[in-house]
C-alpha cells in the first residue's frame, strides 16, 4: 500500500458520507457538512491550479517557444485576464460578468455539440463498411427507426391504429433499455463503493 | 671514594648514601646490627627521615615496629638455633663453621627484609606455608620482580658463603638429604608424574586446579604440629620457607608428623611409593628431568625446555641446589617457589640417602588434564626448516643447494567450491510468480496519445456533410420559419407538467434545480422555457439554486428571458436565487435533513430564508413544487433518490434534454416522477398546450428537417458499405 494514512482518512471520510445516505442523524451532519465545505475548498484551489497551469504551463510556454498558432494563446490569456479583473471589480453576480460570461461560454460549448452532431452523423456512413454483421445491421435499423420516430414524420400515425400501436410501443422501447443500463449502473456503483472501502481501489492515490 | 653496594640490587651507592639510590632500600651501614637496641634504631631512623618532624605517635609506631624487628632478627641469630646436627639430620658430615659461616650473613638480612616481605611471616605458620604453595600453583607475573630482587640478593650472600666455604674447605658432593616438608609436597607433586599413568589416575585425588591448591593444606597442619612439639628442632632448611622467620623444626623421616601427610597425601595406596620412584638424582634438576622424562616422550619436553636456559646461568650454579641445600649450604630462600626456574627446584625425593634406586626402566609418564592444560603449546612436529642438502629443483631457486625450502603453501589453498545464486524455479512455479505479479502489478497505462495519426478519409465528406446540414437549417428557418410537424398526441408526461404547474399555488414557492451546462442550454432553454412563462403567468414566487457552477447563471438568463415575456411577473420581489450547492448527491441530500442549514444564504451572500418568498418554507414539504432542470441523466437520478423520497407529496418535475429522457423516462414510469418536459419536442408541446407559440415551435421545423436529413445520410451511408468492399479490419 503506497500510502496507509491516505488510505485510512479515505476509508474514514467516506464511511461517514455513506452513513449520511441511510441516515438523518444529526451528529452525521454536524460532521458532513464541514467536509463538504473543505471539499468545495480544495476543488476550488484545485481549479484555480488547473487554469494557472493552462495559462502560464501552457500556453505561455507556447509563446516562449513560438510555437505554432501563437494567436490563440494570445487569445486565451487576454480572455482569463479581462475576465478575471472583471469577476474580482464587479462580483460574479453583476449582470455584465453574467452576459460576459454566457455569451462566450454558451456559443463555445454550443459548438462544441454541432461538431459532435456531424461528426456522428459522418460516422454513420462509415458503420456498416467496419460493423458489417447482424449486430451492426441491428444497430443501423433501430437508429433509422428513431430518428424517424423522434423526427416527428409520424405524427399521422394517429389516424392509423395499427401505427400509432406501432409508434406507442416504439417509444416504450428506450424505456426498457434505460432499465437495463440502471440496474447495471446499480451494481456497478455499489461494487465499486464497497471495493473503495476496502481500499482495494485507491482512486485518491493517483 | 668508596662507594656502597646496594645489597638489594647490587648498583654502587656513594659513601655517604644512607639509602640506595634505586631501590630506596638501606644500605648496609645504616641497616640495623644485632648488638643495636630499639633506641639506636629508632634514632638511626630519625636520622634517615627526620624523626624531628614526625609526631610522637608515629615515633611510638616506628619504635614499636623496631623492637619487633630486633626482636625477629635476635631470634634468627645463632645462638638460638639449634646445632647443625641436632637440624639437619642427615647434614652430620657438614662442619658447624662452614654452616654458620652461612647463616650469619643470612641472618642478618633477614631483619632487612622489606615490611611487606616480612609481613609474609606474620601469619601463622600454616597460613604462611599454604601462601606460599598457592604461589607455586599460581604463579603471578609481578611476583617475579621482587623474587629476582631476591634472588640477586642471595646471590651476593652465597659469594660471601662461597668466600667463607673456600677459606674452611671446598665443599664436598653431598649425599640426598632429607627435604624439608613443604619441599616434600613439591616432591609428592613431582612423584605423580613420575608414576606410571594407571597409578597417577588411581593416586591423583582430582585432576582440577582447585584441587591441587587445597592439596598444600596438609603441610600447613603439619607445621602447626611441629610449632607445637616442644622437642623439635630446626634445620637450616626450613629456614627456605619460613617467610616469618619464625622457628620450626625440621621433620625428620619417620616422623608422625611426616608419616600422617604422607598418607594423607597418597590416600590411595597409604605409604609413600618409594619403589616407583626413579633412582636419587645427585646431579642438577635437568638432569633428572632428562632421565625422568626420556627425549622422545614429547610431554615433558616443555619442562626440560623451562629448565635448561636457567641452568646455565653462573649464579644458578653457584647455588647449591634443592638436595644439597639441606646438608651443607644454606639454600635461597624462596628458591622453591621461584616461578621461573621451578624446573630447576624440582625437589627430589624424600628418601634415605641408603636408597638404592631400582634399575628399571622408567615408564613414560602421563600428565594429568590440568596440566595439560597448563602447557603453553602443542608439542606438535614442526615443519623443519634447516635447509636440505639438496638442490632445489623449481621455482627461482632452481639449482641452488641447501636453499631454505619454504612451506608447500600451494598445498594449503584449495579451489573454492562453487555456489551459484540462481534460484532453480521450475516452470510452474514461475507461471504462478507471473500470475501474483499481474495482479499486484499496476493496471497498465493509457496508450500514449502521440501516435501517428493516420491519414484522415473523407475530409472533404465531413465538410460536404457539414454544409448541407447548415444549408439544412438555415433555409428552413429562412424559407418556412415556424413550420413543423406537430404530434397530434402530447406526451403524458408533458401533459402531466402543465396540469401539475396549472394546479399550483402561488403562495407556496416552486424550487428549481438548474442543474445543466453551457453546451445544453440552448436545448434546456427551448425545452423550459414555456413551463418557467407558464410559472411567471401564475405568478408563482421561485426559489433557485444550482448544483454546478453555471447553472445558477444560466438559470437567471432563462428568468430574464421569460420576464421579458411576461411583464406582469417581477423577478425582483418573487425569485430568490440560492446560487452554487455543492457536493452534488450529498448536497442534494443535505436539503432533506434542514433545508435552511443547507442553504443559509443567497447569491449575494444575504440571509436567503428572510426573503418574504421563502420566508415561511421550513422544509421541502413547504415548497409548491420542485422542477428539475438538467441534461444529465445522472444528476436527475440523484434528485429523485436523494430528494424524491422527502418530498412527501410535493410533485417532482423533471425538465431534461432529449438525450436523457430516455433514461429518466423508467422513474415517470414507476410514479416516482410527477411529469417530465424533455427536449425541444417537450417544450414545443407544452407551449402547444399552453396556445402560446414560442422559441420551440419556431425552431422545432428545423430540427425536424435536419434529423430527417442526417437519416437520410444515414441510410444511403449504410447502403453505400454493404455494396462497398468491407474494408481491411473489419469485424464481420
Amino acid at each position: 500500500m503506497k500510502s496507509p494514512i491516505a488510505a485510512f482518512i479515505g476509508f474514514l471520510v467516506g464511511a461517514i458520507v455513506l452513513a449520511g445516505y441511510f441516515t438523518n442523524s444529526p451528529l452525521l451532519a454536524s460532521i458532513r457538512n464541514p467536509i463538504l465545505d473543505w471539499t468545495v475548498i480544495l476543488a476550488g484551489v484545485a481549479g484555480l491550479i488547473a487554469i494557472l497551469n493552462l495559462v502560464f504551463g501552457v500556453h505561455m510556454k507556447r509563446i516562449r517557444d513560438k510555437a505554432p498558432r501563437q494567436a490563440f494563446s494570445y487569445i486565451l490569456i487576454l480572455s482569463f485576464v479581462v475576465v478575471l479583473i472583471v469577476g474580482i471589480l464587479a462580483g460574479p453576480t453583476h449582470p455584465v460578468v453574467q452576459k460576459t460570461v454566457t455569451n462566450i461560454q454558451v456559443p463555445v460549448e454550443t459548438s462544441l455539440m454541432a461538431v459532435l452532431a456531424i461528426t456522428l452523423a459522418y460516422a454513420s456512413l462509415r458503420f456498416l463498411q467496419r460493423q458489417r454483421n447482424w449486430m451492426g445491421i441491428t444497430f443501423f435499423i433501430a437508429t433509422l427507426f428513431f430518428f424517424l420516430i423522434n423526427s416527428g414524420v409520424f405524427s399521422f400515425s394517429a389516424d392509423l391504429p395499427v401505427l400509432r400501436t406501432i409508434v406507442s410501443a416504439a417509444h416504450q422501447l428506450p424505456v426498457a433499455g434505460a432499465r437495463g443500463i440502471l440496474l447495471g449502473i446499480a451494481l456497478g456503483s455499489l461494487a465499486t463503493g464497497i471495493r473503495i472501502l476496502i481500499g482495494a481501489d485507491r482512486p485518491y492515490n493517483n | 671514594m668508596t662507594e656502597k653496594i646496594c645489597p638489594v640490587c647490587n648498583r654502587p651507592n656513594i659513601s655517604t648514601a644512607k639509602r640506595c639510590w634505586y631501590c630506596q632500600s638501606l644500605l648496609e651501614d645504616e641497616q640495623a646490627e644485632p648488638g643495636m637496641t630499639a633506641e639506636d634504631l629508632a634514632g638511626k631512623e630519625a636520622e634517615v627521615t627526620g624523626s624531628n618532624e614526625v609526631p610522637e605517635w608515629l615515633a611510638r609506631v616506628r619504635q614499636r615496629k623496631a623492637i619487633e624487628e630486633m626482636q625477629q632478627t635476635r631470634s634468627l641469630s645463632p645462638e638460638s638455633l639449634p646445632p647443625a646436627e641436632e637440624s639437619g639430620g642427615q647434614s652430620g658430615n657438614q662442619p658447624d663453621n662452614q654452616e654458620k659461616a652461612s647463616r650469619e650473613p643470612e641472618k642478618a638480612e633477614a631483619s632487612q627484609l622489606p615490611e611487606w616481605l616480612q609481613g609474609l611471616g606474620t601469619p601463622p605458620p600454616s597460613e604462611g606455608v599454604t601462601k606460599s604453595l598457592q604461589m607455586e600453583s599460581t604463579p603471578e607475573p609481578e611476583n617475579f620482580s621482587w623474587l629476582e630482587k631476591l634472588k640477586s640478593w642471595k646471590a651476593r650472600d652465597e659469594e660471601d658463603a662461597d668466600t667463607g666455604s673456600e677459606q674452611s674447605e671446598p665443599p664436598a658432593p653431598q649425599p640426598p638429604a632429607a627435604q624439608p616438608t613443604v619441599e616434600g609436597s613439591n616432591e609428592e607433586w613431582l612423584a605423580e608424574f613420575l608414576t606410571p599413568a594407571e597409578e597417577s589416575r588411581e593416586e591423583t585425588p582430582s585432576s582440577d586446579l582447585e584441587t591441587r591448591v587445597e592439596t598444600p593444606a596438609m603441610p600447613a597442619e603439619i607445621a602447626e604440629e611441629k610449632s607445637l612439639q616442644p622437642g623439635s628442632e630446626k634445620g637450616p632448611e626450613d629456614e627456605t620457607y619460613d617467610f616469618s622467620g619464625e622457628e620450626h623444626p625440621p621433620l625428620e623421616e619417620g616422623h608422625p608428623v611426616v608419616t600422617q601427610f604422607l598418607d594423607a597425601e597418597f590416600s590411595g595406596s597409604g605409604s609413600l611409593p618409594q619403589p616407583e620412584l626413579p633412582s636419587v638424582p645427585t646431579e642438577e634438576p635437568s638432569d633428572i628431568l632428562k632421565e625422568v622424562a626420556p627425549t622422545d616422550n614429547a610431554d615433558l619436553d616443555w619442562l626440560t625446555h623451562y629448565q635448561e636456559p636457567e641452568a646455565e646461568e653462573p649464579e644458578e650454579k653457584a647455588l647449591p641446589s634443592a638436595s644439597q641445600a639441606g646438608t651443607t649450604q644454606p639454600s635461597a630462600p624462596f628458591l622453591g617457589v621461584q616461578p621461573s626456574d621451578w624446573g630447576e627446584s624440582i625437589p627430589e625425593p624424600d628418601i634415605e640417602p641408603d636408597f638404592e634406586a631400582p634399575e628399571e626402566e622408567v615408564e613414560p609418564a602421563v600428565l594429568p588434564a590440568w596440566m595439560q592444560g597448563l602447557r603453553p603449546i602443542e608439542t606438535k612436529p614442526q615443519p623443519s626448516s634447516v635447509p636440505s642438502e639438496e638442490t632445489v629443483r623449481e621455482g627461482p631457486l632452481a639449482g641452488i643447494e641447501g636453499a631454505l625450502v619454504g612451506a608447500n603453501l600451494g598445498a594449503a589453498f584449495e579451489k573454492p567450491a562453487m555456489y551459484t545464486n540462481k534460484v532453480q524455479v521450475t516452470d510452474r512455479q514461475s507461471l504462478r510468480a507471473e500470475l501474483l505479479q499481474n495482479l499486484l502489478s499496476e493496471p497498465g497505462e493509457a496508450k500514449n496519445a502521440e501516435e501517428p495519426r493516420r491519414p484522415v478519409r473523407g475530409k472533404w465528406l465531413k465538410r460536404v456533410m457539414s454544409l448541407v446540414m447548415l444549408v439544412i437549417v438555415f433555409a428552413v428557418l429562412i424559407l418556412a420559419p415556424g413550420t413543423s410537424l406537430l404530434p397530434v398526441l402530447f406526451p403524458p408526461e408533458t401533459a402531466n407538467a402543465y396540469r401539475l404547474v396549472n394546479e399550483l399555488s402561488s403562495d407556496r414557492p416552486v424550487l428549481i434545480a438548474a442543474d445543466f451546462e453551457a453546451g445544453l442550454s440552448g436545448e434546456m432553454g427551448f425545452a423550459a422555457q414555456s413551463m418557467l412563462e407558464h410559472l411567471m403567468l401564475r405568478n408563482i414566487p421561485l426559489a433557485v439554486l444550482s448544483t454546478n457552477s453555471v447553472g445558477s447563471t444560466l438559470m437567471d438568463q432563462m428568468l430574464a428571458n421569460s420576464q421579458g415575456l411576461v411583464s406582469s411577473y417581477d423577478a425582483s420581489t418573487r425569485v430568490v436565487n440560492f446560487g452554487y450547492l455543492a457536493g452534488a448527491s450529498i448536497g442534494m441530500q443535505s436539503l432533506t435533513s434542514d433545508l435552511r442549514t443547507a442553504l443559509p444564504y443567497d447569491r449575494n451572500l444575504v440571509q436567503a430564508w428572510t426573503h418574504p418568498v421563502v420566508q415561511n418554507v421550513y422544509s421541502l414539504v413547504d415548497l409548491g413544487a420542485l422542477v428539475v432542470v438538467t441534461d444529465d441523466a445522472d444528476t436527475g437520478r440523484y434528485w429523485i433518490e436523494q430528494v424524491q423520497p422527502a418530498l412527501n407529496g410535493v410533485p417532482l418535475i423533471l425538465v431534461t434534454s432529449a438525450q436523457a429522457a430516455p433514461m429518466l423516462q423508467p422513474y415517470y414510469a414507476s410514479g416516482q416522477v410527477s411529469a417530465v418536459v424533455s427536449g425541444i419536442s417537450g417544450g414545443s408541446a407544452y407551449e402547444q398546450m399552453m396556445k402560446l407559440p414560442g422559441n420551440s415551435s419556431y425552431f422545432f421545423g428545423a430540427y425536424q428537417v435536419l434529423v430527417l436529413a442526417v437519416a437520410a445520410l444515414f441510410l444511403v451511408g449504410g447502403l453505400i458499405s454493404l455494396v462497398k468492399p468491407a474494408e481491411r479490419g473489419s469485424k464481420g
